[in-house]
């Protein structure tokens, strides 16, 4: 098993694996052995893994452009042909922040991040610190020699939501041949190739025949991402979520699928509270298995396009004619200073009820803060579309509509 | 080394507390493997048990950095040594019925 790198925490370290690549968090006894030191962190007892913050992010979520020609109906960042793109300069000057905070891994997204030209010298600067770069892509522009050029990636994560009728369903175009060509030709060039798949209520009875299909394509991992109420994607949002019944059918499709088929099945934070809520695996495997939920603030840190820290890539801001202010101790001191990270790691301290005597709350967090602020008026509040929550919900108010009925409220992500 | 069952028990020094399988390449929102939340209780216990094993032998190589090659690929994927070396370690896991090499 070879290790990449180790970082001191509180409970003991974290170690960064590769074959197979994996981030193992280990006790002080252990992390001693492996040669960490782990100086005023471990002066005080051990809090295991119920720290608030983690001593920087594990992964950071890099934003290279604002710009994209595809125009999906439902793009969380808003991206246009026209966007902001950062200089290279500028890019590398965040990486070099990022790995100062001690960061495992980068993924780079915008945006059309592929469409860059030097993004493989950017992955190439993320590799010289001593990052694991990946990149998630629509697979616009990939040729045969820019793909040989990404080789320099861990892995490429291209979107595919469906054949035909399914991908046009989400995204509002049929770009299934263009990420097929794309992930054709990675492959060829020797690159991982991972798919990710947007679930939406039209995507959903597909998952089973995409997965299947992705496999084929010889994707090594399918991850799945819960629609979120961000950028486009509010103007469209209560006709595109999951229903009651597919919420309710998740965490049995997600272990039927993970049963039967042999590609990796990864699933994003927000829907989390979907498969806690199905019976399908106990509380414990979940925390053994790191699988994380809202993570903002204490695993995680995303870098906008204009260089400002973002707790999510779903979050949104006003302020976007706000210079480029990032500088080395800027996004360093982020982490630990930055009040919008505090309000995530203040809701995780204190969670409501019923996130507060659910099993699953230290591995979940509370559920998604973009949809809770999208349809609850404020992002802290309890994740109104948790099977646990709405179960809570309707003993405490019983007028509550089914989901298709509801609407969003303001913008209380701003 | 023991699996955390309890998360609100004081882990030990020596316990792998958990294993984030997986390279982590969406750039919108933080992802997890779930395989291995399916498997059995045994498979899945045996699994961190294996890595703690592998961990402890990376460091009896070469300065924490020592490939075990095929044998820690093995620990946790769920095909042949072979197969998932060419796959390149893309965070497959042992399954129940999956006999790892």
């Amino acid at each position: 098993m070879k290790v990449l790198r180790t970082r001191a925490e509180r409970f003991g370290a974290i170690v960064a694996t590769e074959s197979p690549p994996a981030l193992v968090s280990v006790g002080r006894g252990l992390a001693r052995r492996l040669g960490v030191e782990g100086g005023a962190l471990w002066e005080a007892p051990s809090p295991g893994l119920d720290v608030e913050a983690l001593t920087g992010p594990t992964e950071a979520h890099v934003s290279v452009t604002e710009r994209c020609p595809a125009g999906c109906t439902g793009c969380y960042a808003d991206a246009t042909p026209t966007g902001y793109e950062p200089p290279f300069a500028d890019v590398c000057a965040r990486l070099d922040a990022l790995a100062a905070a001690g960061t495992f891994a980068v993924a780079f997204g915008g945006g059309e991040a592929a469409l860059r030209d030097d993004l493989p010298e950017i992955a190439a600067h993320a590799r010289a610190l001593g990052l694991v770069p990946t990149v998630t892509t629509s697979g616009l522009g990939m040729t045969a020699a820019r793909a040989a050029r990404f080789r320099v990636f861990a892995q490429v994560n291209v979107s595919h939501d469906g054949v035909g009728a399914v991908y046009r369903g989400v995204r509002g175009y049929d770009g299934a041949p263009i990420a097929e060509r794309a992930i054709a030709l990675l492959r060829e060039a020797g690159v991982p190739v991972g798919a990710n798949t947007v679930l939406t209520r039209a995507s959903y009875p597909h998952l089973a025949e995409t997965a299947a299909h992705l496999e084929s394509l010889g994707c090594v991992e399918l991850q799945w991402l819960r629609f979120k109420p961000s950028g486009r994607g509010r103007l469209d949002y209560l006709a595109q979520r999951l229903d009651d019944a597919q919420i309710a059918s998740f965490g049995a499709t997600l272990a039927a699928l993970s049963r039967t088929r042999r590609i990796a099945l990864r699933i994003d934070c927000a829907l989390l509270p979907f498969l806690a809520g199905s019976g399908e695996t106990p509380p414990e495997a979940v925390r053994a298995f790191g699988v994380m939920g809202c993570e903002p603030g204490r695993a995680l840190l995303a870098v906008r396009a204009d260089g400002r820290a973002a707790p999510c890539s779903f979050w949104q801001s006003d302020a976007r004619a706000v210079p480029d202010t990032t500088t080395r101790d800027s996004l360093v001191h982020a982490w630990t200073d930055d009040a919008t990270l505090d309000a995530f790691r203040a809701y995780r301290r204190a969670l409501p009820e019923p996130c507060a005597s659910c099993e699953f709350r230290a591995s979940c967090g509370g559920g998604c803060r973009i949809v809770a602020g999208a349809l609850g008026g404020t992002p802290w509040t309890p994740d109104p579309e948790c099977p646990r929550v709405r179960a809570h919900a309707r003993v405490h108010a019983p007028a509550q509509p089914p989901l298709h009925d509801r609407s969003i409220e303001g913008d209380p992500t701003t | 080394m023991r699996a955390v069952t309890d998360p609100a028990v004081t882990p030990h020094d020596d316990d792998v507390l958990c294993v984030h399988f997986g390279r982590s390449a969406n750039c919108s929102s933080i992802g997890s493997v779930v395989d291995v939340l399916f498997v059995s209780g045994v498979v899945g216990t045996a699994v961190l048990a294996s890595v703690a094993v592998l961990l402890g032998g990376a460091r009896d190589g070469a300065d924490g950095a020592d490939d075990t090659g095929a044998a820690s690929d093995a620990a946790v994927s769920n095909e042949p040594a072979s197969e998932g070396a060419a796959r390149d370690g893309a965070a497959p896991l042992a399954r129940d019925g999956d006999a790892a090499p």
